[in-house]
């Protein structure tokens, strides 16, 4: 596995100049985007997509072959309607995110795998994208990300305390496999053994968990309902 | 060294009652096939995939730029050639009105594809308004106020429902027109 990259937990200081030149420049761009400028569009994704793809799609679609189909797939849309798109005061984002978030619904309903993320839960973010008031790229990608590392947590909770560190230590953290046994004072083959018993204990708590439960079962409220080891 | 059982704390035990027998050969096999699938992706393997995308929802990797250039260029290409194709037809038209600027026949041709053109308008705009979605429309604030109105009071509720209503409306008009509904 790639070992995991950290992940900046303060938004960047932009002043309120530049972030108006820079939404200026976008505006522009977008403008010139649907008078046919190709390098306009180009420029536009090239700012927004390898958020959009690190923040959404993979973190949705649980592979990295399916979030460049679906990257492809939201390109497509995008340079199809950009004609459509209506310039507003937070830029070009949340429409992007939009569409691509419609397109990962489509992959996610065909898809008969469980994986982290649920087609329903997706079709809310769907709906929740043309109620909520749109925010800037940022914003919106430090929201993703937390939402992502919730579900996960989430997860790891309906299963046995003992199932998830076992998860934790050798998927999470990335440790090597005889390191975790040696922690875990077991056998690499019987480390092995406890990680597939995890595996199939996630998969049925995943399986079983009701959109309901997902949605309002947070970390901090199942450990609490669970006896500590 | 510690079985699989012995990982599982007994006080925890009794909250999910876990899988506490001795592993069969087909559970020893199928973890086999786990370890050797999360070392190599090529093998296909259900719980693999589960474990990776779980990694790559806590943490997700950053995309090649090399890839993403490659992405841009094929939805760039790609809709160029869409364009290219629907740009032929009216590219046909027009060598047919230049061969078609003999002295006797320029006016029957000029009225000939007049005809064809404006038919062809009428038949894309009839296409554009099936394709896009339906907008909603200006009605009364009636179906909104089921239950009578009090004699006094009140009257900032109404507005704000009717506020609502109508913001929701606008938003769907919105989406609608993007495309993204």
């Amino acid at each position: 596995m790639i070992s995991a990259l950290p992940w900046p937990t303060l938004l960047p200081v932009v002043s309120s100049a530049d972030r108006d030149v820079s939404l200026e420049e976008e505006r522009l761009l977008v403008a010139r985007a649907q008078a046919g400028d190709r390098a306009a569009v180009g420029e536009l994704l090239h700012r927004h997509g390898p958020g959009l793809y690190r923040s959404v799609l993979l973190p949705r679609l649980g592979s990295q072959a399916a979030a460049e189909d679906a990257l492809a797939e939201t390109y497509a849309k995008v340079v199809e309607r950009i004609d459509r798109f209506t310039w507003q005061n937070v830029g070009f984002y949340p429409w992007l995110r939009t569409v691509a978030l419609r397109v990962a619904l489509d992959q996610l309903r065909a898809r008969k795998r469980v994986l982290v993320w649920e087609a329903d839960d997706v079709a809310r973010e769907v709906d929740a994208a043309s109620t909520a008031t749109p925010v800037e790229q940022a914003l919106s990608d430090r929201r993703d990300r937390e939402a992502s590392r919730a579900r996960v947590e989430a997860a790891l909770a309906r299963i046995h305390p003992r199932y998830a560190s076992v998860i934790r230590m050798r998927v999470l953290e990335e440790r090597p496999r005889e390191d975790v046994a040696r922690e875990l004072e077991v056998s690499p083959a019987t480390f092995d053994v406890l990680l597939h018993r995890a595996v199939a204990a996630l998969k049925k708590a995943l399986t079983e968990a009701s959109p309901a439960d997902a949605r309002s079962t947070t970390p901090t409220t199942k450990a609490q309902g669970r006896r500590s080891p | 060294m510690k079985t699989p059982d012995d990982m599982l704390d007994p006080e925890a035990a009794g909250a999910d009652l876990p899988d506490l027998s001795e592993p069969s050969e087909e559970e020893l096999k199928e973890a086999e096939a786990l370890r050797l699938a999360l070392e190599d992706p090529s093998r296909a393997n259900e719980g693999a995939d589960l474990l990776r995308a779980l990694s790559l929802a806590h943490a997700p990797r950053p995309l090649d730029d090399a890839a993403h250039r490659r992405i841009v260029d094929q939805a760039l290409a790609r809709a160029a050639k869409e364009r290219e194709a629907r740009a032929k037809p009216a590219r046909g038209v027009v060598v047919r009105m230049a061969f078609g600027a003999a002295a006797a026949l320029s006016l029957a041709a000029g009225a000939v594809l007049f005809m064809q053109t404006s038919r062809s308008l009428d038949g894309g705009a009839t296409q554009a308004q099936i394709a896009a979605p339906p907008l909603v429309q200006v009605r009364s604030t009636a179906p909104l106020f089921r239950e009578p109105f009090e004699a006094r009071g009140g009257t900032s509720a109404r507005i704000d429902r009717i506020a609502m209503a109508r913001a929701e409306d606008l938003r769907e008009n919105r989406f609608a027109r993007w495309g993204v509904r």
